[in-house]
Parts: C-alpha cells; structure tokens; sequence
C-alpha cells in the first residue's frame, strides 16, 4: 500500500528526515516512537504533504501512485488522513458546515454522487454517537473553544466519517485522559480492516496497550533505527531511549 | 517562501474590477474654495437663505479649523484649493423612466454589477443613484409616497421640504463638528434625504449608489435620515469609484435621527478604489456618521462593510439619549496592499438602560494598516447601560498590522461594560488542515475568510449580504487556478 | 509613612523569630536533618525579605498590615469529633482523607491504610531524607514562581508543621481523589497554619486533589498560609480543587505554583465563601509545548470580607492553551479583586489564552477591582480577555416574579446560575454539585441578614 523509499527531507535547509523506509501492508498498523526532534511529526506531515517540509530525496508510492507528487487535497482524495497533533481552529465554521464539506468535495473527487442533507444528518449522527460526542458540538466553530481531549476526539469523528485507506495519528493520544484515550482507542480499533492501514505517531507507550500495533519502529535523528513488535514499546517505556541512542551512534560510529 | 503562502498572496493581489470611467457631459466650478464659491453653489441649488447662511457659516469657522491627525493613518498634505467642489451632469434629467437615462450612466451601472431594472424588478429595491453630485434617477418614488415617505435627493428635499431640512440639518452632526464635516457644510452639493412618518414601517429597503466620477472632483454628500415615532426604514449604501491616479477627497456626512420607538438599520458596502498594488491613487474616505437615538427605546443600526478607499477614518456613532435606547455597530473592515483604516464607533450612553453593541472584524493584507478605535461613553446619569465589544482581528502575511484602540469612559457605575478583543493569523496551517480533509485552496479560503466575518454578514439585509461576500472574494482572493 | 511600616515590619519579624526558634525546637530535627537546614534556609530568606505593601502594583488592592500585627503562634493538634468529620463528606463522592487540626496533621483521623496503590505519600521531614526527593523539593521552591514570589512562600517553608510530600507513578490513575481537610479550632492564642502540599506527578498519571480549609465554631483569629507546588511531567493531568470556608476572622493567603510539561493538563477550581481578607496566587509556568491549563475560580463575599484573586500564566512554548474565568459576587461593603496575568512570550506560538472575570456587585458599599493584563510577545498566537462588573438583572428578576416566584428567591435563583457558570466546569459532577450546594447555604444566609436588617 505504502512504500517509502530513502526518504530524505528537509525544513528551512536544516535535514531532518535522513533517509526513511518503511513498507506498510494493507491492515497493518505500525506504531513510531522515538525521542523529541527525531522527525516523527515530520514524517506524518509529508506524507500528507505540508508545503514548508522539502523532500531532497527519495519516493514515496502509494496504492501505485507517486503521493509526492500530488496536492494536499489529491492525497486526501486517495485516501490518506492525518489526524493532526495541533488540529487548527477555524472561527465561524461550524463543525457540521466543515464536515459535510469535506465529506462532499472527497465524494465528488472519487466520482461518487454528494450526499444529500437527510443522509448526511444521519451519517453525522450515527458517527458522533460513536465518539460519544454530543450532537451540539457540531453547530459549534471548528475547533474552537474545543478542549484537548475534544480536539482530538474531532479528529477521530473525521477519520470515522472519511474512512480513508491510510490513516496516520500524529500524537492524537498526547494529554488525553484515560476515558479520552479509549474513546480514541475504540475509534481506531473498530476502523481496523484488512484493506486499512495505520500509522500511529507517539510519544506514550501507553496508547500501545489500547491498539496494539503490528510493527514498532523507533526514529531517531530522521532514521528509523530499530523496529520490532509491542515488546519493543514495553522496553523503551522501562529503559528510555538512551541504550537506542547508543545503538544508534555506535552503529553510525562504524 | 512555501507555495501555500503564495498562493495566498495571489489571492490578496486581485485587481480593482471598476476601474473605468463614464463619459458624460459635466458642468463644473473651478477649483479652489473661497466665500464665492460657496455662494454659488447655494446659487446653483437655489437654495433658501437659511441654508446659504448656514453654508457661509460652516466655511467660516473651517477656515479657523486644522486638520486632526491623530488617526493612524499616513498621507500628504491635501491642498484644499486644487480641488473642484461642484461638478453636474450636464444634461438635466427629469425622467420618468429608466430609459430616458443617459445610456452612458445606465451602462455604467450595469458594469457594476447593480442593473437597477433587475434589482427594481427582483429585489423590490428603490434606488436613489447619485452620479457625482446630483441625483438623476429616482424610483419608486411614488409608491413610497403613498405612504408619506420622503425619499428623494437633498436638493429636492431643500425645495420641496425645508421646514423638515431646516428642523433636522446639522441636529446631529453640527456643522462645525469636525474638520471634515465643516467642510461639508459649506459645499454639500447633494446626497439622499429620507423621512419616515410615524407608525410607518417602510416596506421596501431604500437604496443608493454613489460614485465619484469627475476627476479631481471632491465628493460632499450629504444624507439626513428622519424616523419618526414608531417607524423603521432600513437604508443601504453602496459606493464605488473608478481608477484614478490623483487621489480624490471624500467627506460625506450622514445624520440620523430616531424618535421614540423607531428603528433605523443603515447598511454600507465601500468598495471605492483604493489605490493600485504600489499605493499610488486611492479615496480619502473621511466620513463623519452619526445618529442619535432621540426617543424612548429608539434604535440605530449601523452595519458596514469596507473594503475600498486608500484611506478610511470613518466612526459611524450612536447617541443614545432616549431611555432604553439601542444602538449597534457590526463592521467588516478589509486593507491590502498600501491601504489604510482608522475605522471604529463611538457609543455615547446618555439615556438610563441604554445600550449598545460592537461587533468589528478587521482584515489586514499586503502591507496594509487596519486600526480598530472605539469609544464607548456611559454618561453620569446614564444608569444600567450596558455594552458589549468585541474587536477582532485577522492578519494575512507578516507585513501589514492591526492595531486595536478601545477607549472606555465611564461615569456611572452602575454600568456593564464588556470588551473582548482578539488577534490571529490566517495561515498555512488552516489552509493545510482543510485541503487535508479534501477541500480546493479556494473554498478553503473562502470557508475561512467568512467564517470569520459571519456575525457581520449576518446582520446585513439578504442581497447585500451576497454583494459583501463577492467584494470579500475580490478584494482578498482573485482568480484561483 | 515608610519608618512606621518599617517598625510594623519590625515587630512582626521579632514574634516570626520567637515562633521559628519554637518551630525548630517542637520538630526535634537535629541541625544535621536535610529539612532543619531546608527551614534555616527558608527563613533567612524570609528575613531578608519586605513583606508587601498596597505600593507593590500585585498587592495594591490588598493591605496585609492587619495580618502582620497579630503575633500568631504555630497551632497544635486538637481533637475534631466525629460530627464535625463527617461534616465534611462530599456527598457520593468516595475520598482518601488527610486530616489536619491547626496546621497539624492528625494521623488517627486519616486514611492511612487506604493510601491508593502507586501513590507515593510521606511527610516533607521524612521524604527529604531521599537525597533524590530533596532535589526535586529544592527545585520547586526554587522556580520565580511570578507573582507567587512574596515572603510568604519562605514563611510557608520555614514554619510548616506537617508538609506532605506526593508522588503519583508513572501511568498510575489515582480514581478516588485525595481530600485533604484544613481545620482551624479554637485556642489560647491567635494561631497561624502552613498547609504545605509538594505534588509530582509523573508521566502520564492523574490525580485530583481537593483542599479544604474550614474552620470550626469558636475558632477565632487565625492566620492560614498556605502553600502548594505541583510538577506535571508529561502527559500528567491534575485537578486541584480548593475550597475554601474560614470564619470571618480568619485570613488566608495562599500561594500555589504550578509547572507543567509537554502534554500535561492542569485544571484549577477555587470556590472562596468564608475569611476576612482572602488572597490567592496562582501561578502556572508552561515550560513545554502541548500542554492545557484551566482555572475557575468564584468568590463569594459580604460583609466586610474581602477576597483577591491573583494569577499568572506564563507561556513561554508554542502550542499551549489556557483558560481562565472567574465569577463572584460582592455584597455590603465586601471587596473583590481579581488581577489576570497573562504572558506570552515570543517563542509561544500558536498559544490560546482566553480569559474572562465577570463580578456581580450588589450594594453601592461593595467595590469590585478587576486588571486583567495581556502581556503578548508573540505574532501568532490567540488571546482574549474580558472583565465585567455588574448588577443583577433587574429584567430576568422581573420574569421570574411574573411567573410567580418572589423576589428574594428570584435573586437567588439568579445569583446561584452566575457562579454556575463557573461551577459546572468542575470534572467531579459530585464537587460541581457540593459546590453548588455550600453557595447556596452561603447565599442563603445572606439574603437572610439582608431581608431581617
């Protein structure tokens, strides 16, 4: 599904991704640790393909598709989502407006007919439920006023509603509480299917024992250096990064 | 710089889409301003003796006025005596219909976008249009006349209806006010009057185009407003000028007056040429606005929406002197490239549970300079007032700025007085977020752009509505893609 | 003027050096104990501090000259009966209870066997025996602190009876909240109290403390100064409760300083009702990105009481939020002030600070002060501030009469909804409802003293 090859990129000619490859199936999950500054934000935001980040090397394929090559909205259209660890604020767009918006423009793009107001109502409905989201909280401005724990919350709601081929989770589990975490766990986890795939970006071990992931991998210093499977999550929650830093300059070293 | 940015920028570097000008015969004055020429503009009018003196008046205690510049706004000295203080059309309409109108000025009109046989036909809107300096086509005139509406141009109403002009010009915005407004009375060379007898509800929106046409002409409009007990009239205001290179004056004034129980709601779109991508050319739109809510529970609306002029410095205000009087304030103000807004209200709180609202939202592009300046007086024996401000802005690219000047008086304190001010940034990051979720750069931007404007939008009547968001469009977006 | 409030400083220093010999001598710790020294330090830095004046811009509206003159002494342990305990339950609200009687912890009366599992909970004295531990208490009271920084934090340090010390483990959710109890009972003696609470929390755990400072019948004057510091490592979230219901001779000053890293949510609830004169620092640094941080605060006050709410957010990383509203009503000739720092530093992009004070004010003899001060450094962030001061509705006590409720009631009914604004943001349904409760009983009261005078 995706295949990133000798990535490299850089923001503001200051190199932070140092050549990335990753193979992600259809299905699998993949789960990226590392310290802060490794690249893993960086990582998920190519992929998407945010502007002020300069790929200077390397290919990224999707679904047979040079992703690299495509505008935000495109990428969106073939089925990648990020669920962003900032999610914006947009002041006076309500959260509804926002999402049959863009439940309509990927429907257009996909050459599917838009929904029509009676059967986006009950897909709103049925999805916000899901999150355990009050209904009210789509008539509110995007984003705005919202809590951490809402934000991301919204961002699962999107992911819910979008259902995109592969979804990538830019540290949605960061400053949640455990109640917020099963909620985004449970979204995830019900969205599992042999034709979706995964990236999770985070800082927490913890999340890991909510979706459990397929591959770990560890990045650091804009390489992925180590991968392994949950185990590998459960030693770095007990050791630190520190032995893989090591790991990592001795084998640099050689 | 990324390519979202500069896309951004494209959209802020549309051109100006009215820049043209009519051809049509015009008789004007030479420049310069003295005694003389103010009695002959009074001459030319045919003016009662009241309003020659009143005139006079005005010039005189101008000429012992300086111009302020305490607004924050920069530009050279106006040479008062290079500009042309009276410009006619040539050929004196007297038309029964849209026909009869110079097809110049009916083309004119269709190039802006407001053919007035459509907006007659379909928005129900009687339209007052004033090509420069006197007005050359009323309609519905006599529909509105049945009801024992005035609506017509100020010089008809001088001859037709002075006892009414002598009672209410100059009532709220006297005619040594201000620099600005001075010299409107002593060279106003036309404008709208409106009056609106008691009990009447005036059925239709009354409606008026300016345009600044002659070059170096100085435009003086002038507009009075008179609802009387329990009547309401809502009354817009559309303005555009074509390009020009010199910039030209603009000094209107506008006075309303609200009795016991009525409602005025005065609606602005400003979409005068403000100056090319380098700054150069442009309106000086120095308005003086006010209204005073004479009468119990009386109430003055005014909602603008300014997205032209080089330089705006323009406070539409409200006097609230009747007990339980309301006066309110829903602005939009957008400044790309070189332009200027020192723009705001004032809210004089007179009368006792008295109150007000203040909603402005400022746009600032380019290197332009936007500044929020309110004021909001709670008089000693003004008891309960109650206001409520929020001053909001929003910043597109690093080089321009927008500045927030809140001035609160207070003298009783009993009052309630609420300010909420914000500042933020359109960028790339709601940019990314929503082309991320599928959307095109251009509703993106759209969505964005009137999202924030929406408790403005809002309050304007439907059509005007439409009008705001397309200037929006233009002003800040251009073509995409 | 500045001689005579040298002397009256003077004075107080010499019954503070009386008292702290005494401290030193009640607690037995020998020079060499880490926390005798940690209290010598303490107070040499309070004696080489000013007490504030009403000429330091953060205390200008609060006078602390009638605090100083009364020589207090350390309280000591008396005995609270089973009443007054159960006085105290949160209804449906399970708790782990402290108790404390005059500053002094009571061990009997407290859950000591119930201490929630990965909950690390000790007494300052004997946690600074942990070289590890004792570095982490230097470090926090060693933090600016903003407009924490007054000579009543060393107070705090150099007089505590009974600090506690708490460790929450990393991913540990402590589920029952931690209810500490303050009471302030009668003795000889004007007393003073150091309610003294050093919170860590670690990666990715929560806890909810509430504080709750009451004193009981016959009390008389007493003096609380308390003091708090809580560290939110990563991902940590805590909800700090304070309630606070003193007497009405009681004064209470209490610092709490707060610092937060990457991710962690920190959530304050204040609800002041009883005391005399009332002053809160609240203070937040966000030294990292991502984090949240909401303060509600009400105060309640008539009389002569007079309640000062100080805070101060400090952003100094990009990507953090902040929320502020405070409520309160003032009646006879109470005093209220409420004085909203806000920093955003040039590196706190993206920042959102929000904050709102609305005050009710009720009769002509009552003053409300209010300062909220943006101090904004950044280009791309989003802060607002808003500050009303108002009387009541006379409109909706109107509507309510017409439907035919009577006015004192109508007024109530209009007073309880103001401060439940504030109230209903409460994470505890249980709290939010108890809160809800004891302003009521207060608004009550006060209603009652207006309609019989």
């Amino acid at each position: 599904m995706l295949h990133i090859k000798d990535l490299q990129v850089s923001v503001e000619d200051q190199q932070i991704l140092r050549g990335i490859n990753l193979d992600v199936k259809p299905g699998e999950v993949h789960a990226i640790m590392g310290p802060n500054g490794s690249g893993k934000s960086t990582l998920a935001n190519v992929l998407a393909g945010r502007e002020e980040y300069e790929v200077t090397s390397g290919t990224v394929q999707f679904n047979q598709q040079d992703l690299l090559d495509m505008d935000v909205d495109e990428r969106a259209h073939a089925g990648i989502f990020l669920a962003f660890q900032y999610p914006v604020e947009i002041p006076g767009v309500s959260t509804m407006n926002f999402l049959k918006s863009a439940i309509n423009a990927q429907r257009t793009a996909r050459g599917e007919a838009e929904l029509n107001p009676m059967e986006m109502l009950k897909l709103l409905r049925e999805k916000t439920k899901l999150l355990g989201m009050d209904e009210s909280f789509l008539k509110r401005s995007l984003n705005e006023g919202f809590s951490g724990g809402e934000k991301k919350r919204n961002e699962m709601l999107q992911m819910a509603l979008l259902e995109p081929k592969l979804a990538i989770l830019d540290e949605t589990d960061s400053g949640l509480d455990i109640d917020a975490l099963k909620i985004v766990s449970d979204a995830v986890n019900q969205l599992r299917s042999p034709d979706r795939s995964f990236i999770i970006v985070t800082h927490y071990q913890r999340l890991l024992n909510y979706i459990v992931p397929d591959y770990v991998h560890v990045l650091y210093q804009g390489r992925i250096v180590k991968s392994g499977n949950k185990d590998l999550a459960l030693q770095l929650e007990d050791q630190g990064y520190d032995w893989i830093k090591a790991e990592a300059e001795a084998a640099l070293a050689q | 710089m990324s390519d979202s940015m500069q896309t951004l920028e494209q959209h802020t570097q549309s051109d100006y889409k009215y820049g043209f000008s009519s051809e049509i015969d015009t008789e004007t004055l030479p420049k310069g301003l003295n005694e003389d020429v103010v009695r002959q503009i009074s001459a030319k009018k045919n003016e009662p003796p009241f309003l020659t003196e009143w005139r006079l008046e005005a010039f005189r205690k101008w000429q012992e006025m300086t111009e302020p510049h305490w607004p924050k706004v920069d530009y050279p000295a106006i040479d008062y005596q290079d500009i042309i203080y009276y410009a006619a059309p040539r050929k004196k309409p007297v038309l029964n219909s849209l026909d009869e109108a110079d097809p110049e000025l009916v083309r004119t009109f269709e190039r802006l976008g407001i053919p007035l046989e459509e907006q007659k036909i379909l928005a129900g809107v009687a339209v007052d249009a004033v090509l420069d300096s006197v007005s050359v086509k009323t309609t519905y005139k006599e529909k509105l006349a049945e009801l024992g509406i005035i609506f017509c141009s100020f010089s008809e109403a001088v001859q037709d209806h002075p006892d009414l002009v002598k009672k209410y010009l100059g009532s709220v915005v006297p005619n040594h006010d201000n620099y600005f407004a001075a010299l409107n009375a002593a060279v106003f060379s036309d404008g709208s009057f409106v009056y609106i007898p008691k009990g009447v509800r005036c059925p239709m929106e009354l409606s008026t185009y300016f345009r600044i046409n002659t070059a170096n002409t100085g435009q003086f409009e002038r507009t009075l407003i008179i609802a009387e007990e329990g009547s309401y009239v809502s009354y817009l205001e559309g303005c555009t000028a074509p390009m020009r290179d010199e910039n030209q004056l603009h000094a209107a004034v506008v006075e309303l007056i609200a009795l016991d129980h009525a409602e005025i709601k005065y609606s602005t779109v400003q979409n005068w040429y403000p100056g090319d991508k380098e700054g150069k050319g442009g309106i000086y739109n120095f308005v003086t606005k006010r209204g005073l809510c004479a009468g119990a529970y009386s109430k003055i609306s005014w909602t603008q929406v300014e997205t032209g002029s080089s330089i705006t410095w323009k406070y539409p205000s409200c006097i609230l002197r009747g007990d339980y009087s309301i006066g309110e304030f829903y602005s939009v103000a957008v400044t790309n490239n070189f332009q200027q807004a020192d723009t705001g209200t004032k809210m004089t709180h007179i009368g006792k549970n008295t109150r007000s609202t203040i909603i402005s939202k400022g746009i600032s592009a380019g290197r332009s300079n936007n500044s929020y300046r309110g004021l909001v007086k709670v008089g000693r024996k003004a008891d309960n007032a109650h206001n409520f401000s929020q001053c909001d802005s929003l910043l597109m690219g690093d080089r321009c700025g927008a500045h927030t000047f809140p001035y609160l008086e207070i003298e009783n304190n009993s009052a309630r007085v609420e300010h909420e001010a914000t500042t933020s940034k359109i960028g790339e990051d709601q940019l990314f977020y929503l082309q991320q979720r599928g959307l095109s750069e251009e509703d993106a931007i759209n969505m964005i752009v009137n999202g924030y404007c929406k408790e403005v939008f809002n309050e304007l009547p439907m059509e005007f509505a439409v009008e705001a968001q397309k200037l929006l469009a233009i002003s800040l977006e251009g073509s995409v893609g | 003027m500045s001689i005579v409030l040298q002397d009256k400083q003077a004075s107080t220093r010499e019954w503070l050096e009386e008292n702290f010999q005494q401290t030193l001598t009640d607690h037995q710790q020998g020079t060499d104990h880490p926390h005798a020294g940690f209290r010598r330090n303490a107070f040499a830095r309070l004696q080489s501090m000013d007490f504030p004046t009403r000429r330091d811009e953060d205390w200008k509206y609060t006078s602390v000259n009638r605090i100083l003159i009364t020589p207090f002494r350390n309280g000591s342990l008396s005995s609270v009966s089973a009443a007054e305990l159960a006085n105290c339950q949160i209804p449906g609200l399970e708790t782990t209870r402290m108790v404390f009687v005059n500053g002094v912890w009571d061990q009997s009366l407290s859950d000591l066997d119930r201490v929630p599992e990965g909950l690390i909970l000790q007494p300052v004295h004997q946690a600074m025996e942990d070289p590890a531990v004792r570095k982490w208490i230097e470090s926090q009271t060693a933090r600016p602190g903003g407009t924490g920084q007054n000579a009543f934090l060393p107070m705090n340090l150099a007089f505590a009876q009974s600090g506690l010390y708490l460790r929450v483990g990393r991913n540990i959710a402590v589920d029952k909240p931690l209810h500490f109890i303050y009471f302030n009972t009668s003795e000889d003696q004007p007393h003073f109290s150091h309610p003294q609470i050093f919170l860590h929390a670690e990666r990715s755990s929560t806890v909810t403390l509430i504080e709750d400072h009451r004193a009981l019948a016959g009390a008389g004057t007493c003096f609380t100064n308390a003091a708090a510091w809580v560290d939110l490592e990563a991902n940590a979230q805590v909800h700090h409760y304070r309630m606070q219901q003193q007497n009405l001779e009681t004064y209470q000053i209490h610092n709490t300083l707060v610092n937060q890293t990457r991710d962690s949510v920190y959530n304050s609830y204040v609800v002041d009702l009883g005391g005399r004169i009332i002053r809160n620092n609240l203070s937040v640094e966000l030294a990292e990105s991502n984090t949240e941080t909401h303060f509600y605060g009400t105060y309640l006050a008539n009389g002569e009481q007079h309640m000062d709410n100080q805070t101060f957010i400090d952003h100094a990383m990009p990507h953090c939020q902040s929320n502020e509203l405070y409520k309160g009503i003032l009646s006879d000739r109470a005093r209220g002030v409420f004085n909203g720092k806000v920093l955003v530093r040039q590196d706190a992009q993206k920042t959102n600070a929000f904050q709102q004070n609305s005050s009710l004010v009720l009769s002509s003899g009552a003053v409300m002060d209010a300062k909220p001060q943006l101090e904004i450094y950044a280009d791309d962030v989003k802060c607002s501030h808003g500050a009303t001061i108002g009387h009541l509705d006379e409109t909706s006590v109107f509507y309510l009469m017409s439907r035919g409720i009577p006015a004192p009631q109508a007024r109530l009914l209009l007073q309880q909804a103001f401060l439940g604004e504030v109230i209903r943001n409460m994470h505890l349904e249980e709290m939010a409802n108890y809160a809800l409760e004891l302003i009521a009983i207060k608004l009550n009261a006060v209603s009652q003293t207006i309609i019989t005078s």
